[in-house]
């Protein structure tokens, strides 16, 4: 080995380990290239490069890791302190306690989710009237009631002046067709809702609706669909899982009824619920029942009369009139805001023809009552809930396990429908897809086999006309989405079955279809034109109200087919009711009959005037 | 779900800080920053310091008396200071006393300078060699009980600059700095590291795996 140290050594060892500088690099280089010494010596280091390259990395004894973290951790514990929301969070998320406790609510919540039809963006069944929204419409009511000419009594008066037993006369009264257009319009309501505001929207508002609930106490609680649901409830406040479980918070309500006993002293005999004495199953079938009561609010009727009929009044439609002045503030849009100016509108064929046409006028303009109907779904559902909260300690606690106690021997029904699979339609057979839901329409492929449909006899032949043009417009487009293998795999059930009790001419059965298809699903493509279907159902039924109500419903959509003939129908129907409303005999019996019905609460947009 | 999200994103913003910056939040009780600068430089250092004592069990307890040390001085780092620097400051401490402790330290280093002049004449340069004699080649068939061997005749000087910047890729300068010399004379140091290397595994030269090029890329430009 040469002890002679070339002054180009450093460089080498800069450039055999990439240190030398760029701009010298090429000089080097071709210094190296030039010089054989250099370029071997540069070689010969490289060789020695690679043979190190060969030697494995040593790994360390994992428990000196351990050690090491465990000391570092101990000697940081001083200071590390939980400090504000985020060290609080994070220790709490590290606690497998509470992770396994939180893992198993979201698996409870994503089930329930699911099972409810959640998938498709749609909201949970909420128009369920619990003894708490009654007790908020008597409040309203009786806020009416000081009003010169008061409508008819709403049901939460009678409730509060009626001893339970004959509340329970009333509930038994099977549910008409004024009672089953409410719950089909609180249901669009509610899809309208939703569909504007997204999942966030979703669970803004439960965790608004379970607030309410919480406020009022632990009757809001209780499990209603099994252990997940149950686990949901205990954790009600804590994060955000909780909140999640608010969103079911009405459901609950329900079934707080039934699996926790009343906090007051109950004076009727024990029931034999009390959640201590209760095995398993038979929570899950209250739960199941519970559902079942739950849907069956929202679709008027119960199927096969098994069980009581739901809680009388349906207090959604009142929330739908547009032109009613908006319950708060943040919410109210300028049409809105006029229409307060000019006063309130009655929502019931008899509140139109006391209070007469100004509103109702307001309300022919069609489109932009139509186009406020989604604000005004939103703002109604805001003001729903904190009417909740507000009036949560007046609600008299008796009545509910009363509701549940009726509601329960109905279980295997309802848990096709809870697994979130499309029910099968059962009621009716499978209709001829290819042919549509309004093959009764003049222009549709199989209108001739489709029984007559009956004539209504309150109905005008004008209206009927009218009605039957619209049917032959709307078939067009929809029997051409339909000709589609994709949408016709994807038409949920219920609709499927309205639409052939539509054909069948079975309009009473389509549209209880149409609630079911409300109550489940919504968000679709099929959504805005089933409102127009159920609307015509109705308009056959002769009720022209709800028929009115659920244009006003489909005006907003965004499908411009849907929107033009929801306008049209709706210039129809306004003008119709403007004629109808100065002779007051000329008016169809089955809106008189509606005025007749008990359920007539009051509109909940009475009350923001006051609570602004 | 709120919390795994935002724990998730912490840490997604602890892993792009920097070592100094990390060893701040540790001195402010951070303990998941030093978990992240733990995760950062355990094995390397631990590398150093095996190929430094060449022995296993002690190189694990040096590790943790090393990172020890350093939870314990984590009140006086300073963060103007290079934390690698701090850190393989240490664990060559360590390593040195180790090697006092275990009398490794036997014959003088092969690039010590003989006389008072720091550049002068090593024991080295009057040696006529040091290539692997041919038994000692028959005393190993794989290249890498070769290479390690190699690795371990080196001084303890050459030994660790040239794991320092081999391994460990540590710049000359940072290796100066370390190691308390000139960098002239780390890289004399490695120079001679590298012909002793060279010259104990020549036999070996046509057996090595040519896949790894040590040579950078833009050197070879």
């Amino acid at each position: 080995m040469s002890t002679h140290r070339p002054p180009q050594d450093d460089q080498l060892l800069d450039l055999l380990y990439g240190e030398v500088l760029p701009e010298d690099a090429e000089a080097l280089q071709a210094l190296v290239n030039t010089d054989p010494v250099l370029r071997e010596r540069l070689e010969a280091w490289s060789s020695v490069r690679r043979a190190m390259a060969t030697l494995p990395e040593p790994e360390p004894d994992p428990q000196v890791h351990y050690n090491i973290l465990r000391a570092a951790r101990q000697q940081a514990a001083p200071a590390e302190e939980p400090r504000g929301f985020f060290a609080w969070l994070s220790s709490l998320v590290a606690n497998p306690a509470f992770a396994g406790l939180g893992l198993m609510v979201l698996a409870g919540g994503a089930l329930l989710y699911f099972s409810r039809g959640y998938q498709d963006g749609e909201a949970p069944a909420v128009a369920a009237p619990t003894p708490l929204e009654r007790a908020v419409e008597g409040e309203r009511s009786e806020e009416k009631s000081r009003q010169p000419e008061p409508p008819a009594p709403p049901l939460a008066d009678l409730e509060e002046d009626t001893p339970p037993e004959a509340r329970d006369d009333v509930k038994a009264i099977p549910m008409g067709a004024a009672t089953a257009s409410e719950g089909l319009l609180q249901a669009a309501i509610e899809r309208k809702d939703l569909a504007g505001r997204g999942e966030g929207g979703l669970d803004a508002k439960a965790a608004e609706v379970g607030d309410a609930l919480s406020a009022k106490g632990d009757d809001g609680g209780g499990a209603d669909d099994g252990d997940g649901a149950e686990d949901a409830n205990k954790n009600r406040n804590e994060g955000d899982t909780a909140r999640r479980s608010k969103r079911r918070a009405p459901a609950t309500r329900l079934a707080g009824a039934v699996e926790k006993p009343d906090p007051q002293p109950d004076p009727k005999p024990a029931d034999g619920l009390d959640d201590k004495k209760e095995p398993p199953p038979r929570k899950a079938a209250k739960a199941e029942t519970l559902k079942k009561e739950y849907a069956f609010d929202l679709d008027g009727e119960p199927e096969g009369g098994e069980f009581a009929p739901p809680p009388p009044v349906a207090p959604a439609p009142r929330k739908t009139v547009p032109g009613q002045p908006a319950a708060f503030p943040e919410e109210e849009k300028a049409p809105q805001r006029e229409a307060r100016q000019r006063g309130p509108v009655p929502r019931t064929p008899n509140q139109a023809a006391v209070a007469e046409e100004p509103a109702v006028g307001g309300l022919a303009e069609g489109a932009a009552g139509g186009d406020a109907l989604a604000d005004d779904g939103v703002a109604q559902r805001d003001e729903f809930a904190a009417a909740k909260a507000k009036d949560a300690d007046r609600r008299p606690p008796q009545d509910e396990p009363a509701e549940a106690d009726e509601a329960e021997p109905v279980v295997t029904e309802v848990v096709t429908a809870e697994t979130g699979a499309a029910p099968a339609p059962q009621a009716a057979p499978a209709p001829d897809l290819t042919v549509g839901w309004n093959a009764d329409a003049p222009a549709g492929g199989s209108a001739g086999a489709a029984p007559p449909r009956p004539e209504p006899q309150d109905q005008p032949a004008a209206v009927r006309a009218g009605a039957d043009a619209e049917d032959a417009r709307v078939a067009a487009p929809a029997a051409g989405r339909k000709a589609s293998a994709a949408e016709v795999g994807g038409t949920p059930a219920p609709l499927r079955e309205a639409r052939a009790a539509r054909q069948r001419g079975d309009h009473a059965a389509a549209v209880e279809a149409y609630q079911r298809y409300f109550s489940s699903y919504g968000g679709d493509d099929q959504f805005a034109m089933s409102m127009i279907e159920a609307a015509r159902s109705y308009e056959s039924l002769g009720d022209t109200t709800r028929a009115l109500q659920l244009y006003r419903l489909a005006a907003a959509s965004d499908d411009p087919t849907v929107k033009s003939l929801a306008r049209q129908r709706i210039a129809a129907l306004e003008s119709l009711k403007r004629k109808q409303a100065a002779p007051r005999a000329a008016r169809p019996a089955a809106v008189d009959a509606l005025e007749e019905a008990p359920a007539a609460p009051q509109p909940a947009e009475e009350q923001a005037p006051e609570k602004e | 779900m709120i919390g795994f999200i935002l724990m998730a994103f912490r840490r997604s913003a602890l892993h792009e800080e920097t070592d100094e910056a990390l060893m701040a939040r540790y001195q402010g009780g951070d303990a998941r920053a030093f978990e992240l600068l733990l995760g950062r430089h355990e094995r390397a250092i631990f590398g150093f310091i095996y190929r430094m004592i060449r022995d296993r069990e002690l190189a694990n307890d040096l590790l943790q008396e090393t990172f020890l040390r350093v939870v314990k001085n984590a009140g006086g780092y300073s963060p103007k200071a290079k934390f690698t620097t701090w850190l393989y400051t240490i664990a060559r401490n360590q390593c040195i006393d180790a090697l006092r402790k275990a009398s490794h330290r036997r014959h003088p280093s092969l690039d010590q300078p003989m006389g008072p002049d720091p550049e002068g004449r090593t024991l080295m340069d009057k040696l006529p060699g040091l290539s692997v004699s041919g038994f000692e080649r028959t005393d190993s068939t794989e290249i890498g009980t070769r290479v390690e061997q190699a690795l371990a005749s080196l001084s303890d000087e050459q030994r660790e600059v040239f794991v320092m910047r081999e391994f460990q890729q540590l710049k000359f300068n940072d290796i100066a700095q370390l190691v308390g010399v000139s960098e002239n004379t780390i890289k004399s140091r490695m120079r001679y590291a590298l012909e002793n290397l060279r010259l104990a595994l020549a036999d070996y030269a046509d057996e090595l795996p040519g896949a790894a090029d040590p040579v950078p890329a833009r050197s070879r430009a």
